[in-house]
């Protein structure tokens, strides 16, 4: 049984994916919070693919596509927020826009290489076992300092997400909050790449804060599930694909999306499965109180 | 423009406020020429009025007639075209900290999983500025708020599952955690039972004899007449701007609501109904 945790650790490139998946994971967990009580789910998925077409001006001119796909991903996110407020606009017609142009050119880029389709699919769907000492700490560092940035401005964060109005009446820079938080979406889809791919980023980034909020009431404890549950999906997902022999991306997205079912039946405050109980329960009280 | 009477006139309702100390204090709101929208659309026009310390201003006039706007004016979520607002002296941009607002209850998502402490605290926030986290003088002004408007046996409850009452309590307990002096309520009284309104009036009754000054928006007519110590009638400009007493009177009221206004007479008190309005009338006490 131990051999079976132990025996995939000796290889050093599954210490740098299991390294790499965690760490994206984390920063998504955490970001992924603000993504779902927003519903800024497509803002992450558009900076994403947009992306790409950093990741293949790097890959053409023969740089780090990681560097490529952080020099796009930032301005990508400014752009939506700038393009929704300046030409007032719907903030998802500003995100389609800069979704389909970025992964258009992309794709045209991509195309002028050689080994087009191989290339190609280890942008789109990850390259976990491919990822590099290099890679790994240049995610560090993002996921650093994105948590740094979260940790520092919390309130600012939480009251602007709940109630942007009055945020801005009591006198916190709404504003800055609002172009930052698209940005901090943008970077960690970015240090999550490497891990799931373009294509499978917003899963990291929404299924286990999902989890989280069908588990806790509050957002400390959403924050704790919501943590356990990506690291959680990380790891077993890739000792799955591991012993499995599967793709590794897919099959943490599969995990995590299995964690949010099990959720969404057993939840014991949300549970589908208990509801009956729940509203028995609530009729009995209603009767004896 | 009917304007009435001006501030300084007005009958100090207050006996501790002694007339030398209210001539040198600045006007608790002053506001001039102020006209603002959203836009093109033209919101306010020409706004000029001035509320002393410790007074309750009752806003009334139908619906789009401006009342929200010129609250959010006044925080600074709207921006004046033109004119001046000050409060207490300085310029309102300045003055945020000292300004508590309660808004609609419609505008607030009570799906969010924040409890009743979470929100009043949050009241809190902007005094300590980016980087640094509450302390124990927060939280004891939060529990404050909470006692203030009764809901701090409801302090672990989130704020979806609270009763509509609780829901504007939750609200105020925000505002008032941060010890306003100018507390800004936008419909506090619309959806309230009268045992609500009355618990209400007390809790504003205490503050505003702790020296805060209050604007409220309302439909209510009895509640401004028996309650407040002014009274601006609205409707895109100041109608009429004075005592409850001088500014309340038929023709004043139809110049404010036009035609959409329905008066109705009950147990002595006054209601102003809007015609084609769903959900705007108050309900019966």
């Amino acid at each position: 049984m131990l051999d079976t945790v132990i025996e995939p650790l000796e290889f050093a490139f599954m210490q740098r994916a299991l390294l790499a998946a965690g760490l994206a994971g984390l920063v998504c967990a955490v970001v992924g919070i603000f993504v779902v009580l927003k519903g800024m789910a497509f803002m992450g998925d558009a900076v994403a693919h947009s992306s790409l077409a950093g990741m293949s001006v790097a890959y053409f001119f023969g740089g780090n596509v990681f560097w490529g796909a952080l020099a796009w991903a930032v301005p990508a996110s400014l752009a939506i927020t700038l393009i929704s407020r300046r030409a007032n606009l719907r903030l998802d017609t500003a995100i389609g826009i800069i979704f389909a142009s970025g992964f258009a050119v992309g794709i045209i880029l991509m195309s002028r290489v050689s080994n087009y389709t191989a290339d190609l699919f280890g942008l789109l769907f990850g390259n976990l076992l491919g990822v590099s000492w290099s890679d790994v700490i240049l995610i560090s560092v993002i996921a650093g300092v994105v948590l740094l940035i979260v940790t520092a401005l919390y309130k600012e964060l939480l009251f602007t997400s709940y109630d942007s109005t009055m945020s801005a009446a009591s006198g916190i820079p709404v504003r800055l909050v609002e172009y930052l938080l698209p940005v901090l979406v943008g970077v960690t889809t970015v240090a999550s790449l490497k891990a799931v791919g373009i294509v499978l980023v917003l899963a990291l980034l929404v299924t286990p804060a999902a989890t989280a909020t069908l588990l806790a009431r509050r957002l400390p404890g959403i924050i704790a599930y919501s943590i356990t549950v990506a690291l959680a999906a990380t790891v077993a997902g890739l000792y799955l694909s591991f012993y499995a022999g599967l793709p590794s991306g897919p099959s943490i997205v599969v995990v995590a999306t299995g964690f949010f079912l099990l959720a969404l039946l057993f939840s014991p405050s949300k549970g589908v499965l208990w509801r009956g109980r729940r509203e028995r329960l609530a009729a009995v009280e209603e009767t004896v109180g | 423009m009917a304007n009435t009477s001006t501030p300084a006139s007005v009958e100090v309702l207050d006996g501790d406020l002694d007339a030398p100390d209210k001539v040198l204090r600045p006007h608790a709101l002053d506001i001039r020429g102020l006209w603002t929208g959203y836009g093109r659309q033209q919101a306010l026009k020409d706004i000029t009025f001035q509320v002393d310390a410790g007074e309750v201003l009752g806003i009334i006039g139908p619906n789009g007639s401006g009342k929200t706007t010129l609250l959010k004016t006044i925080l600074g979520l709207v921006r004046p075209w033109q004119g001046s607002l000050s409060v207490l002296g300085m310029p309102a941009e300045e003055q945020r900290r000292v300004m508590g607002y309660m808004p609609q209850v419609e505008q607030v998502d009570w799906d969010f999983p924040v409890t009743v402490g979470d929100v009043a605290l949050m009241g809190r926030y902007a005094r300590r500025g980016p980087l640094r986290r509450t302390n124990k003088e927060d939280r004891e002004a939060a529990s404050r708020a909470l006692q203030q408007t009764g809901m701090y046996g409801q302090r672990d409850n989130l704020i979806g599952e609270l009763s509509g009452g609780q829901r504007r309590r939750a609200l105020l307990a925000r505002a008032l955690a941060n010890q306003p002096q100018l507390l800004l309520m936008d419909e506090p009284m619309a959806g309230l039972d009268a045992n609500a309104q009355h618990q209400l009036l007390d809790l504003l009754d205490d503050l505003r004899a702790g020296g805060t000054t209050i604007v409220l928006s309302t439909h209510d007519l009895s509640c401004v007449s028996a309650y407040c110590s002014y009274a601006a009638c609205l409707n895109k400009n100041l109608i009429a701007y004075g005592p409850p007493s001088q500014v309340l009177n038929e023709e004043v009221l139809s110049q404010t609501f036009g035609s959409h206004l329905l008066m109705v007479h009950l147990d002595g008190q006054a209601y102003a109904y809007q015609h084609h309005s769903h959900d705007d009338g108050p309900e019966d006490p």
